[in-house]
């Protein structure tokens, strides 16, 4: 999978390259919005994160010029501005998602791969990690040969974290996907499903499946 | 507001069409007009008055002579010596005013006349001769040869027993003396109207100063007002009741200013201490763990650490930069039709674990298809900043009871709770940004006390509001109104 960054800022380049490349991507950077569109129409990538904010052109006109050129390239905003209108404009100009500065990079990680999900969407019907299994069509859980019994929104979110198993999910992308709660809460409230969740998934058994990573949020895998 | 541009009105005419006259040199103008035209008004009246006055004594006079003349003319007709010694006679009995009168025919020969008056009066300055109707004859002015002044007046006199011609009596009457009096009157009046045209320009000016002087206090004391002085007021003891009400409004906007500016300092500085410690927070644990070579377990851990306290400082800058929004009228929210008893569900289930973990019940009412229109974000998010307050001060086997219903164009949500209450004296300051019931930092039980502030800031921005009642030890309950437009 090969990353154009277009960012004009050197350290949060210069991480989110490392990031990419470390989670397996070809991450390349431009510095300004000309180079950027340059790159993006000669050269073939399966998604950029452009910068709002560049020098010599925004990324609002080289996301416009890259349309009018017939490029599909799925397109992350990154901006600082988060009011209601420039999301608008974003999205309106053909962006398919959008971060607001500071962001967390499982958050940026996260989102990228949903871009690049899209279009693939066939589900599989049975997902296994260790001696986890989980049927998402009868919704059944079992574990180590014994059957879990899980409330819906409990199934709903150990299903989440094993589509993504291997992904750190924050609690705000957890609170969005699983009871469509669309804002950055202070709460504990994510933590308190996950202790429940873990009650009955990881605490009766040896192995422990969820894992907690500090400060950026919880993900669900084996770990030897 | 300059005193030298009032002061001197010919540069006002000449730069009038770039600047709007000051108002004190718009008002001394319109008061020396005013004045001015009053006073010249009044004495061209009076001066017009006597002069037609004098004219009228004259011609009563002229038409008595005149008419002694017709009279004598009629009974006598054929008394020549009685006529001349009538017209003789005119002359000498007032030294004063001397009368002339003459007799001629139609042809112009003369009858008779007063000695002397052919050099005065010849017979062809009676241009005009008027019929006697028996009404008062009326005169004209004329000035004689000599430069004096004469009041003449000509009469036919309709005698067919003169031997058939008409007879046409002359009469006029020295009136230099008059025209000197009137003379000496209008000179009299040029000298009113010049001291009128001085006193009008220059006490208009010095009466209008000093009645504009308080607005240039005023505006005085409005430019030295500065952030560092804003408890300065304008003296209002000693203003007019007109200028009362602007130095009245203005300190009272000063009144405003100095409260909101002292809210801010205050925020600023509340911001700058809720940003100083997770800064040290970090600073510290950093600075510790480099001291010395750790384990990659302790390093992970400093940094996971870190990430909790920047995810807190990012959080924390949102939600200022979303009240900072919510307070711009401009701002814009995305309205939509929501299911209010599937979005209540949805927060029940979102807090049921943790309101379970507490110990409180959490109770949802809403009666199913309910559509309101409003932002559903924001809606979740003011509920959610509500329930997750309610839990946090209710102890266990509390309850926490959330009633939605839609009354007059308003989403009226309630969120009672069986906590422990909030002082009286706290209430109205609850909605405050980086307010905090307790003062002490210890016992953090999350958030960086802009909860209730963002409620209210999601209020406002639908056109709604928020209030508060509290009962200590009883319960608190939250009223939030969110207009549907």
């Amino acid at each position: 999978m090969r990353v154009l960054i277009v960012e004009d800022e050197a350290k949060t380049a210069a991480y989110l390259a490392k990031g990419l490349r470390e989670h397996g991507f070809v991450a390349d950077v431009a510095r300004d919005g000309r180079d950027g569109l340059q790159m993006a129409t000669s050269e073939t990538y399966d998604v950029a994160i452009l910068d709002v904010m560049l020098p010599g052109r925004d990324g609002w006109s080289v996301l416009q010029d890259l349309r009018r050129s017939g490029s599909s390239l799925p397109v992350l905003f990154l901006t600082a501005r988060d009011s209601v209108p420039d999301r608008v404009r974003g999205l309106e100009l053909g962006a398919d998602d959008y971060l607001v500065k500071p962001f967390a990079f499982s958050e940026l990680l996260a989102r990228i791969r949903t871009i690049l999900r899209r279009g693939s969407s066939r589900q599989p019907e049975e997902l296994c990690v260790g001696d986890l299994d989980v049927d998402l069509v009868r919704r059944k859980v079992q574990r180590a040969g014994q059957k879990l019994e899980l409330s819906p929104k409990e199934f709903a979110l150990l299903s989440l974290l094993l589509r993504r198993s291997g992904e750190v999910l924050s609690r705000t992308l957890i609170a969005e996907q699983v009871w469509d709660m669309n804002f950055d809460s202070d709460t504990n409230v994510v933590d308190v499903h996950i202790r429940r969740l873990r009650a009955k998934v990881d605490d009766p058994f040896d192995r422990k499946l969820i894992h907690t990573v500090r400060g950026a949020g919880y993900v669900l895998e084996e770990r030897i | 507001m300059s005193s030298k541009n009032a002061s001197d009105p010919e540069a006002h005419t000449s730069g009038a069409k770039n600047h709007p006259w000051s108002l004190s040199a718009r008002l001394t103008l319109w008061f020396f007009v005013t004045s001015f035209s009053l006073i010249l008004v009044a004495t061209g009246y009076l001066y017009l008055a006597l002069a037609k006055n004098l004219d009228r004594e004259d011609d009563h006079f002229l038409t008595d002579r005149a008419k002694g003349v017709l009279a004598l003319l009629r009974e006598r007709p054929t008394d020549q010596e009685a006529i001349q010694k009538q017209v003789a006679w005119a002359g000498a009995a007032h030294p004063e005013s001397v009368i002339y009168l003459r007799v001629i025919r139609e042809d112009g020969r003369v009858v008779a006349e007063t000695p002397g008056m052919v050099e005065v009066l010849p017979s062809s300055v009676f241009s005009k001769t008027q019929a006697d109707t028996g009404e008062e004859f009326s005169g004209h002015n004329h000035r004689s040869a000599n430069a004096r002044w004469f009041r003449i007046v000509g009469v036919q006199a309709s005698d067919d027993r003169a031997g058939g011609s008409t007879l046409i009596v002359q009469a006029a009457m020295d009136r230099s003396h008059e025209e000197e009096l009137l003379e000496d009157y209008r000179r009299n009046l040029w000298i009113v109207l010049g001291v009128a045209l001085i006193v009008c320009s220059l006490g208009g000016y010095f009466l209008i100063r000093k009645a504009v002087r308080p607005v240039q206090n005023i505006a005085a004391t409005a430019s030295r007002i500065r952030s560092s002085n804003l408890d300065e007021r304008i003296a209002v003891g000693t203003l007019p009741a007109e200028l009362r009400i602007l130095a009245d409004s203005f300190n009272e906007m000063l009144d405003r200013l100095e409260s909101s500016f002292d809210r801010l300092s205050q925020f600023s500085a509340d911001i700058a201490h809720e940003l100083r410690t997770p800064l040290n927070n970090l600073r510290g644990e950093a600075e510790v763990a480099l001291t010395r070579p750790r384990t990659l377990d302790e390093y992970r851990d400093v940094i996971g650490s870190s990430l909790e306290e920047f995810g807190k400082l990012s959080r924390m800058i949102d939600s200022l930069l979303f009240l900072a929004r919510a307070e711009n009228p401009a701002t814009q929210i995305n309205r939509e039709p929501v299911d209010v008893a599937v979005e209540l569900e949805r927060m029940r289930e979102y807090f049921e674990a943790a309101a379970d973990e507490a110990g409180v019940t959490l109770v949802m009412q809403g009666r199913p298809g309910w559509i309101a229109n409003v932002d559903r974000t924001l809606l979740q998010r003011a509920v959610s900043n509500l329930i997750s307050n309610a839990i946090q001060h209710t102890p266990a086997g509390g309850k926490v009871e959330v009633l939605a219903e839609i009354v007059a164009n308003e989403l009226v949500i309630h969120v009672t709770d069986t906590g422990e209450g909030i002082p009286a004296t706290m209430l109205p300051h609850i909605f405050d940004r980086l307010f905090r019931a307790d003062n002490s930092r210890s016992v953090n039980r999350g958030g960086a006390g802009l909860g209730l502030a963002m409620v209210k800031g999601i209020a406002h921005l639908h056109g709604g509001s928020i209030s508060v009642s509290s009962e200590p030890l009883r319960g608190t309950r939250f009223c939030l109104r969110l207009g549907l437009e």
